[in-house]
């Protein structure tokens, strides 16, 4: 028999958390506007000026679309960063992600980023294929050093399932005390991720006319603004499950609601942390070339991330280290 | 008398078919349509039966009918039915040569995957070789020897093997196996599974695939999408069925994998990687998706070599799923070819405003291939990555995880060269591709999504399959699938999806209204308006990953095979030299020829 | 407004409030692509960074018209210009606002008798605001952005619906400058 109270109650839940992740995101594109207006001496616009941005650009009152395709950018980019969201604990609520283990979660990252890619290489604008094809290449470069991060979380704590791996944490220490390698490379490899400086060069205005969004405007950029406050919140928070303990202090079965409420508090304090190291790299460096990115994530992050899986391998297979 | 309605439908059909089809050539195309779909329909009710026999006709045939050889063929006669339905409107009409050869390879396919004894096996193995290497000398001309080369290499592999287990056994069959020491076990399979893989197109015996990928897109969709499977067959019988998994435990174990399967995981991944690599970096839309068939097969013979049962059946699946994707991407860089006549991407672009219905059968292809869990492509290579994670291979699961994000690369390069981007001109009147070819790509894509809302339902198959092997059992439901480290519901995730982008739709609907349609010339160049030009970015797409890869780019296989080649070459011509039309020189050849005979001669004596 | 952006909860939100909404969202998130014609786009730099720091109110610049809401001319317009301009200013989306720098777009300047340059902008594409002197001050761009958002508030702002409505004498009066439009 179907439990039909709790799945509503669940699914409303979800929902919530899927909302305020996308609040928290434009607030975090807002504050850092605002950190980086600071490090350049300026006064910076308010912290909820992307919430204006975003309503603007939803009220606009004429869009432009190329051709059917096009319709593909903001449906799928929105539709599956939301997905992402979903397959992914936040704040100690694991929301789906006992349905679904981080191989699917890391499959479940591509929909949004396909999505937008068909959306935008369906202008007939070079620049956007351009674009495309840098993040692609930028995709290739971060996801080595990243896959072997992942690699080494999964063989040291014999699981690929995010709940799992969050329980085990919280109930011995975070994976960055026992893992701090690999956390190090994990979070070079989140400043491609989140392609902020000196990784920005799918989307290198000054270059490229912003490259695969070169065509987008009013609603359609206004969703695909949304998809990039939801990835933020999927990638920090991606980082924080994964070495942070999804940031995780107190035990749900114990303490209940608060749980949830100081859980969610701790992890927004992490993911905002680590939001902010992104932030600080970024508003102090030029811009990588694709290659030079290429070069550099296949060469030092890689090597890190080798160390780490290196270290993981020993610790679980050799020594026989069972969390 | 059911193995007899088996062999008749199976074998004997395809090849009257091929017989009528050469006779009637007006009707050729139609008469293989119709007899690739005999087999294919008559498949389903033949689920589960299992029975033999043997067939003598002067040579002693054994056949069998298992759920093995029903799920290959499942893949095969499908395949071969979609890619004859997209012939009906690709290839000439009142041509035979096309149809009788695809019946006579369906036909020796078939027979392969019913063969109970290695003699049986080598001739229908022969059958469908030489019948696609006819098809691959049709158009891709001297290319075609490459083919034929690595066809009669897999054959003498295959005739090494089997002679060995003659001399162990004194017997051909199958179930004969038994008292061979393991060092002999080890001979056999190592020529019997190097002579699959060439049909499977292992790295280093791949380098046949890009030419032969070349031919006729209907003849090579059956080719890659079905006839590369018998190697996944041959290999999966090899060492599970005739062989078993308790004499490949016997060669040691690691990590309770296989001593023996493991190189051959490694040589898969490392296949998948370099498939993958190379892949990203062609410029022929054929040849792409032949370095891609490469690739995905490495995944499959990762699975192969791995053994658990997480990674058999992961193998198995993928190899179903590879039938399907690769042969609707190959029907549809066919499609393409046949509307514009180009293969090269830098020179097409823009195809999908015109064809759309081709552009979503192959996006959907791409999907699967690429792993988006929206297709079933994604849960056969979930199985395989859990599968070397769960046994903690940090060799093997890089190795696959990383060429699965190449492949990425290359998929966008098919889809923004061919089907997005700039439409040029010349391709304003491209009209959308025939119905028979949108309906062989639309059969084609159904397994893809049936199975990826009930994955449940193939992996009961598969289960079958590796109890029947004894190689173990699959964890999974209608919905789920498990393995011990994980697991993900497709329900759960099919209800979040639609609901979600429910969402999606609603803040996108709200806008459709005010939303103008603009022209693809309309585009922001820094305020330019040019006249007429061509700014489609696909040529050379990947540029700077290119060069960075440069140097290591310059080392090939194919081109190591060349120099070995004309190694020979050059010492025959040396041996060339001496004829030399002048008489008397045979005449003192002749001479010394005699002079060493005696001498040999006598000192023998 | 229109009836391209209904109010999503009537009962809620009374329909004045959500026109004034709307309003609001447009002044305070200016995005502008700025067109450096002439000598205007030196007087970008210092109004974009630390000293003068545009960002505070929203205004931020953007790599294309799509983007874009806020069309800056810098300076003079030449004929060959113009068609560029014209064409950036058709892709961008409504509602959408022209600022330009300057003399020269206002009356010719100092190109008043160049054969090849237009004299008022205004004739070829609808101006909201113009900044005169030569060339004005980032104090007087800064006022002139607040100035705009202030006409964007009380709705006075409506050059986009200008364009709509006279499209054709528009239209009519760029045909007589240019001679070709591919050019």
């Amino acid at each position: 028999m179907t439990d039909w109270a709790n799945i509503l109650i669940n699914a409303g839940l979800t929902a919530l958390y899927l909302f305020l992740a996308i609040c928290v995101g434009l607030l975090f594109m807002g504050i850092a506007r605002k950190v980086t207006a600071r490090i350049h001496n300026r006064v910076g616009p308010p912290i909820y000026q992307n919430f204006l941005d975003v309503g603007k650009l939803l009220a606009k009152k004429s869009n432009i679309k190329h051709n059917w395709i096009f319709d593909f950018a903001p449906l799928f980019a929105l539709a599956g960063v939301l997905l992402a969201l979903a397959y992914l604990p936040m704040g100690g609520y694991r929301l789906l992600s006992g349905d679904g283990d981080l191989i699917l979660l890391l499959y479940i990252l591509v929909i949004p980023a396909l999505g937008f890619a068909l959306g935008a290489g369906a202008s007939a604008n070079p620049n956007a294929g351009v674009g495309v094809m840098r993040a692609l290449t930028l995709m290739l470069s971060y996801e080595m050093p990243f896959l072997l991060v992942l690699l080494s979380l999964m063989i040291y704590y014999n699981t690929a399932s995010l709940t799992t791996l969050l329980e085990k944490q919280m109930h011995s220490v975070w994976a960055i005390d026992v893992l701090p390698i690999s956390a190090l490379a994990a979070d070079i490899a989140l400043q491609g991720m989140m392609m902020e400086k000196p990784f920005d060069i799918p989307i290198a205005p000054h270059e490229i006319a912003s490259g695969p969004l070169v065509e987008f405007g009013g609603n359609y950029l206004g969703m695909l603004m949304l998809y990039s406050a939801g990835s933020i919140v999927v990638e920090t928070s991606l980082f924080v499950d994964l070495f942070l303990g999804g940031g995780i202090v107190l035990n749900p079965a114990v303490y209940g609601i608060l749980a949830y409420v100081v859980n969610y508090i701790v992890w927004f304090a992490l993911i905002f942390v680590v939001w902010m190291i992104a932030i600080f790299i970024n508003a102090v460096f030029p811009r990588f070339r694709i290659e030079q990115a290429f070069k550099f994530y296949w060469k030092w992050p890689t090597l890190i991330a080798a160390l780490g899986l290196a270290q993981a391998y020993i610790m679980s297979v050799i020594l026989g280290v069972s969390v | 008398m059911e193995i007899w309605s088996a062999f008749g439908i199976f074998v004997l059909v395809p090849l009257i078919g091929a017989l009528l089809s050469y006779l009637a050539r007006k009707y050729a195309v139609y008469l293989g349509l119709i007899f690739a779909l005999v087999p294919a329909i008559a498949l389903y009710p033949f689920y589960g039966k299992e029975m033999s026999t043997v067939v003598n006709i002067g040579v002693k045939l054994n056949l069998a009918f298992d759920v093995t050889t029903w799920f290959f063929m499942l893949m095969l006669d499908t395949v071969a039915l979609a890619s004859m339905l997209f012939a009906t409107s690709y290839v000439r009409k009142g041509e035979g040569g096309f149809s009788t050869l695809m019946l006579l390879g369906l036909a020796g396919a078939n027979g392969v995957l019913m063969a109970r004894d290695f003699l049986t096996l080598y001739i229908f193995w022969e059958m469908m070789s030489w019948s696609a290497y006819i098809l691959v000398l049709r158009s891709s001309g001297e290319y075609a020897r490459r083919y034929m080369l690595f066809a009669v290499l897999s054959a003498y592999l295959l005739i090494m093997g089997i002679g060995i287990y003659y001399y162990y056994t004194g017997s051909f069959l199958y179930s004969a196996a038994s008292g061979i020491p393991l060092s002999g076990w080890a001979w056999i399979l190592l020529f019997l599974i190097l002579g699959f893989a060439v049909k499977m197109a292992v790295f280093p015996l791949h380098v046949w695939a890009p030419y032969a990928y070349r031919s006729e897109q209907p003849f090579v969709a059956f080719l890659s999408g079905g006839l590369s499977k018998l190697g996944t067959f041959g290999i999966f019988m090899a060492m599970y069925s005739i062989a078993g998994v308790a004499i490949l435990q016997g060669f040691g174990t690691f990590r309770s994998i296989s001593l023996f399967g493991y190189p051959f995981a490694v040589l898969g991944a490392f296949t998948a990687f370099i498939g993958t690599i190379l892949a990203i970096f062609q410029d022929d839309l054929r040849k792409l998706l032949a370095y891609s068939s490469i690739g995905q097969l490495g995944y499959v013979m990762v699975g192969l070599g791995l053994g658990t049962p997480l990674a058999v059946g992961g193998a198995l699946f993928h190899a179903f799923n590879h039938a399907f994707f690769k042969a609707i991407l190959f029907l549809g860089a066919g499609a393409v070819i046949y509307r514009t006549g180009k293969y090269r991407i830098s020179e097409l672009g823009g195809l999908g405003y015109r064809m759309p219905f081709t552009f979503l059968f192959v996006l959907f292809a791409i999907f699967a291939l690429a792993g988006i869990p929206i297709t079933s492509g994604f849960i056969s290579k979930w199985m395989l990555y859990e599968a070397a994670i769960e046994k903690k291979f940090v060799l093997i699961a890089p190795l696959m995880l990383i060429a699965s994000v190449g492949a990425f690369l290359y998929c966008f390069r098919i889809l923004y060269g061919v089907f997005l981007g700039q439409l040029d001109k010349e391709h304003e009147n491209v009209k959308e591709a025939p119905a028979p070819m949108l309906a062989a790509m639309a059969l084609l894509m159904l397994p893809l999504l049936i199975f990826a809302i009930f994955p449940g339902w193939i992996l009961k198959w598969i289960n079958e399959i590796l109890t029947g092997a004894n190689i173990g059992t699959l964890k999974y439901d209608t919905y789920a699938y498990y393995s011990s480290i994980g697991g993900a519901d497709m329900l759960v995730f099919w209800i979040t999806f639609m609901l979600l982008f429910m969402i999606s739709m609603y803040l996108f609907t709200r806008k459709r209204k005010v939303t103008k349609v603009v022209d693809q010339y309309d585009n922001y160049l820094a305020g330019e308006t040019p006249p007429y030009v061509q700014l489609h970015a696909a040529h050379n797409f990947y540029k700077p990953l290119r060069d960075t890869w440069a140097p290591l780019l310059r080392y090939s296989v194919d081109r190591a095979y060349e120099k070995f080649v004309k190694f020979f070459i050059e010492g025959f011509e040396e041996i060339k030299k001496m004829y030399t039309e002048n008489p008397q020189d045979y005449a003192a050849y002749l001479g010394i020829a005699f002079l060493i005979f005696l001498l040999v001669g006598w000192w023998l004596l | 407004m229109t009836p391209e952006n209904p109010n999503p909860l009537p009962s809620i939100i009374p329909e004045k409030d959500w026109k004034k909404i709307q309003r609001m969202l447009s002044k305070r998130s200016l995005w502008m692509v700025h067109f450096c014609t002439g000598c205007g786009a030196m007087e970008m730099p210092p109004t974009m960074t630390s000293r003068y720091d545009m960002e505070r109110f929203g205004i931020i610049p953007m790599a294309t018209p799509r983007q874009a809401d806020l069309l800056l001319v810098t300076g003079y317009v030449a004929v060959k210009t113009l068609k560029r301009i014209v064409r950036v200013y058709e892709q961008m989306q409504d509602p959408k606002y022209v600022i330009a720098f300057g003399s020269c777009p206002i009356n010719g300047g100092i190109y008043w008798d160049s054969y090849n340059t237009i004299k008022r902008l205004d004739k070829y594409i609808p101006v909201d605001m113009y900044i005169a002197g030569c060339m004005p001050r980032p104090e007087a761009i800064m006022d002139a952005f607040l100035k705009l958002m202030k006409d964007i508030d009380e709705g006075r702002a409506d050059g986009w619906l200008r364009y709509k409505k006279y499209y054709e004498k528009y239209k009519a009066n760029q045909r007589r400058v240019f001679k070709r439009w591919d050019e």
